[in-house]
């Protein structure tokens, strides 16, 4: 069975292009548009890995990290951002959970091998 | 008090005191020569009578007459004869006849013994009483004789009189003697006096006139010695008294004049110090106005810092599926070759675009100073052999060798990773860019407390007006180039931002034609 993906980003096209890559890598690829829909698609559907935008409308992409951590059966999580982070504070972060942070603009390549290597 | 009453005083009391202690010895002496003559007397008459009185008893013969005379005596009181018992047995006035003796003197005192006698005095010294013990037959009596010593004490009163009539006529004459006398002596004393007093007055070298071979003599010949100086001294005084007023009068018309300098100073200082207030307060207005102003530039700063990553999603983000899907594009299987030539020229521009807006954003964060920097120790060899494995590609592409020439072990830097990695390639790729044969050479050294990179290549070089220019911003070669070559005219002025921001220093040298070389300092980690 293919591992499931939970793409939350603000941009659909972004989404999509997103989406459209981790299709043809395989993935089974679910998708939300904001932060509260992120969380109720996790309440409903078990998810392995969720591709985390930062800057969202109504709540960001910490807060909904934050919340996903406090979770039961939590999912592995990514941030996919284009807001740069010191190497301390992704230190920091991955402390408290977090799998990975994937830079915006990513390449193809990029983002198939960084979530190939959280996934394994 | 005088010098005069001292004196005088003095010698009188001296006198009045021998005077009176001699009237006394004297007096006394008088007084006692008085008394014993009149106890002698009776004591006298007291044995006689006694004597009289034994014998008459034993041949019956009672001296009557004897009694008589005694009785007429001047000083005469009383006589009795006391028996054992102390009764009064015969007595001059009967009525005491039968009576106790010892009843009228109670403090008598024992009775002398066989053949004894006994003065008894009266402590007034009024009267005294002779007793005499006497034998009558066998029987021991006494015989008593009173006498007054009014007499005595009459002739006291005399001599005491005389001796203050004495001591007074005495005194009066010592004192007129004594007057006149210690006047005498003083006389030259009040006339130095009265000259020293005049001297005192001004009359300076006044001499006085005392004959005298003593020591006043000796004293007025140096008062006069010494009022002489005093009148040379004086003088020599109101001589230089007179140059002195001319010379202060000069002085304090030099200090009226320099008070009234002072005063006009004074005067416009205070001016200045109300100006200095009024500009104070100014100062203070303009401080109020600065602070609000500071307030609402930080708040606009912070305005525009929170714009400027808006601005950067919002200028990026469109750019992400546009460049992801040519990406993904590119490597279809049904594409004809001609689309996949245009898909290759979309990808490019779109790259080239996303380039764009990071190097804008970039130029922009380090103009506002908003831009964060990770700085930590870090090796540049690790830095310039990473930047040359990354680029070797791209050079290859091109036919250029890219090599790394690092001669020495270098110490460690403070930086940022990311950034210094983001000068070095960026550096590289112009060396790329503008060399189309030959190598580019990256190497380093260490030079004092500073880490000297160099970027050095085989291209077209820079013309020397050029080189000061070429760090800043939009500035490109040459236009004609710009087509060519590409990019936003922005990379070395982000390049020279970021090592500003690590306290180094960035510049090129050239020689048109022949190649570049691009220099710049690290200050190494302390």
């Amino acid at each position: 069975m293919p591992k499931k993906i939970l793409v939350v980003d603000d941009e659909p096209d972004t989404v999509e292009l997103m989406k459209s890559i981790l299709k043809s890598e395989g993935y089974s690829v679910e998708t939300a548009y904001n932060g509260k829909e992120c969380l109720d698609k996790l309440k409903s559907a078990k998810v392995d890995l969720v591709l985390l935008d930062i800057m969202m409308p109504d709540m960001s992409g910490w807060d909904v990290f934050g919340r996903i951590m406090k979770m039961r059966a939590k999912p592995k999580v990514a941030f996919v951002s284009i807001i740069e982070v010191s190497p301390e504070r992704k230190s920091t972060l991955m402390k408290q959970g977090l799998s990975d942070y994937i830079m915006k603009p990513f390449t193809k390549d990029e983002i198939v091998k960084k979530v190939k290597k959280v996934l394994v | 008090m005088k010098l005069f009453w001292k004196i005088f005083a003095t010698v009188f009391i001296s006198f009045v005191v021998i005077i009176v202690a001699t009237s006394y010895i004297t007096l006394d002496r008088d007084l006692y020569y008085i008394k014993d003559s009149i106890i002698e007397e009776n004591g006298i008459l007291a044995e006689f009578t006694a004597r009289e009185m034994e014998i008459g008893y034993l041949e019956s013969k009672w001296p009557f007459e004897t009694l008589r005379k005694l009785s007429e005596r001047s000083d005469f009181l009383f006589w009795w004869v006391v028996m054992d018992d102390g009764t009064i047995h015969l007595a001059d006035n009967t009525s005491f006849v039968g009576t106790g003796a010892y009843d009228y003197f109670p403090g008598m005192g024992e009775m002398p013994g066989e053949g004894g006698e006994k003065l008894f005095e009266d402590p007034g010294q009024r009267y005294g009483i002779f007793i005499k013990s006497m034998k009558i037959g066998t029987s021991r009596w006494t015989f008593w004789i009173g006498f007054s010593m009014r007499e005595m004490q009459e002739a006291m009163r005399i001599i005491v009189i005389t001796i203050i009539l004495i001591s007074v006529l005495s005194m009066a004459a010592l004192s007129i003697f004594l007057y006149l006398t210690v006047k005498y002596f003083l006389k030259p004393l009040n006339k130095l006096r009265e000259g020293a007093l005049m001297i005192g007055k001004g009359e300076a070298g006044k001499e006085i006139k005392i004959k005298a071979g003593d020591e006043m003599g000796d004293l007025a010949k140096t008062f006069n010695e010494m009022s002489r100086e005093l009148k040379k001294s004086r003088d020599d005084l109101e001589r230089y008294n007179k140059g002195l007023e001319k010379d202060v009068r000069e002085r304090t018309r030099e200090l009226e004049k320099k008070m009234d300098d002072i005063n006009k100073a004074k005067a416009a200082t205070l001016n200045i110090m109300e100006d200095i207030s009024e500009a104070n307060e100014e100062l203070e207005t303009k401080q109020k106005e600065i602070e609000k102003a500071n307030r609402e530039l930080k708040k606009f700063d912070r305005l525009k810092s929170e714009f400027m990553n808006m601005g950067a999603h919002e200028l990026k983000t469109p750019l992400i599926p546009i460049v992801g899907y040519l990406d993904m594009m590119k490597d279809s299987r049904n594409l004809k070759p001609d689309q996949k030539d245009q898909i290759d020229i979309c990808l490019r521009n779109a790259r080239r675009l996303q380039m764009m807006v990071n190097d804008i954003l970039d130029t922009s964060k380090l103009e506002a100073g908003s831009m964060k920097f990770d700085m930590k120790p870090m090796n540049p060899t690790v830095l310039i052999k990473n930047t040359v494995k990354d680029m070797a590609k791209d050079a290859a592409a091109k036919g250029l060798k890219l090599a790394d020439e690092i001669p020495e072990k270098l110490p460690n830097i403070m930086g940022d990773e990311y950034r210094l990695t983001q000068v070095m390639a960026n550096l590289v790729n112009n060396a790329i860019k503008y060399t189309d044969k030959g190598t580019i050479t990256v190497y380093a050294q260490r030079k004092g407390n500073s880490i000297e990179v160099y970027v050095q290549d085989t291209g077209i070089g820079i013309a020397k007006n050029d080189m000061p220019k070429i760090f800043t911003k939009f500035f490109q070669v040459d236009t004609s180039e710009k087509r060519k070559h590409g990019g936003t005219g922005l990379g070395l002025a982000i390049c020279k931002g970021i090592i500003k921001h690590h306290g180094g220093n960035i510049w090129v040298e050239s020689n048109l034609g022949k190649g570049s070389r691009f220099i710049f300092t690290l200050p190494i980690k302390k």
